[in-house]
């Protein structure tokens, strides 16, 4: 959206369908789309007169990609073969990836990459219950929930390490935010 | 102390703390909840700590939100949280 309120797609690479899920602050945007030629979902990140595809080599379906003012690591959370959610990181700098799920975890989502290169992740236990975790730009994994409930699902990570997201509180049968600091 | 209050969210966002997340036992949760609604759900937060989300009012409609300073903001209105 423009500053004078109008809205522009966001169609990368010919697609017909996109989902853009975050834009850092130089307007590089990233997210998925759906390959015209594949029929897969693929993610993509760049300036918009510039989006490069990536893709996931063991992957059957994109579900979000983020990235942050660095633009050089491009955090992925995909579909593997068996169904299950895994992250991975590109580097845009040497294109490879490197897989960063939360350690036991069934199911890993990346949700965020602030500008420390600290992701904050949603995670699903072999119980189907939802966790949060983040892992430091040097790879140690922290776990956390919120006290007060059950399935933390964290959103975001700014650059002070607030992170926020939503939880289901003891009792309750509906989400409510969270913010959260060390 | 959790509280669900928005001025208690801007305290606690106001008091930056310069360090990293490294231990999960000492991170300090703080519930936010739109008052009177069904559901608040936080999805992003950027760097000068305004998040957005959305919260399903006593109607079930569903809302974006912006949460800064003390107000939530939305399509319709601006309403001050107390």
């Amino acid at each position: 959206m423009e500053k004078n309120g109008t809205f522009k797609d966001v169609l990368p690479l010919g697609s017909s369908s996109s989902s853009v899920d975050i834009i850092n602050d130089n307007g590089v945007m990233a997210g998925t789309y759906l390959d015209p030629i594949t029929g897969l979902n693929l993610a993509f990140y760049g300036p918009p007169t510039n989006f490069t595809s990536v893709n996931v080599p063991t992957s059957t379906a994109t579900l979000a990609a983020v990235t942050n003012n660095a633009a050089k690591a491009i955090v992925i959370t995909w579909t593997d073969p068996s169904g299950n959610e895994e992250s991975s990181v590109y580097n845009a700098t040497n294109g490879n990836f490197t897989t960063v799920n939360v350690p036991s975890a069934a199911s890993s989502f990346a949700d965020y990459i602030n500008n420390h290169n600290q992701i904050v992740y949603a995670w699903e236990d072999s119980s189907g219950n939802f966790h949060g975790a983040v892992r430091s730009a040097s790879g140690q994994f922290a776990t956390f929930d919120d006290p007060d409930g059950t399935n933390t699902e964290p959103s975001a990570i700014n650059d002070a390490g607030i992170i926020d997201g939503a939880f289901t509180p003891t009792g309750a049968s509906a989400p409510q935010g969270f913010a959260a600091k060390q | 102390m959790k509280v669900k209050s928005m001025p208690a969210m801007l305290i606690f966002a106001a008091a930056l703390f310069a360090a990293g997340i490294g231990n999960a036992q000492s991170l300090n949760f703080k519930t936010i909840t739109v008052p009177n609604s069904q559901e608040t759900v936080l999805a992003g937060l950027n760097n000068s700590n305004v998040a957005v989300g959305l919260y399903l009012d006593s109607s079930g409609v569903q809302h974006g939100m912006v949460i800064q300073g003390q107000t939530v903001t939305n399509g319709r209105h601006r309403r001050v949280l107390r």
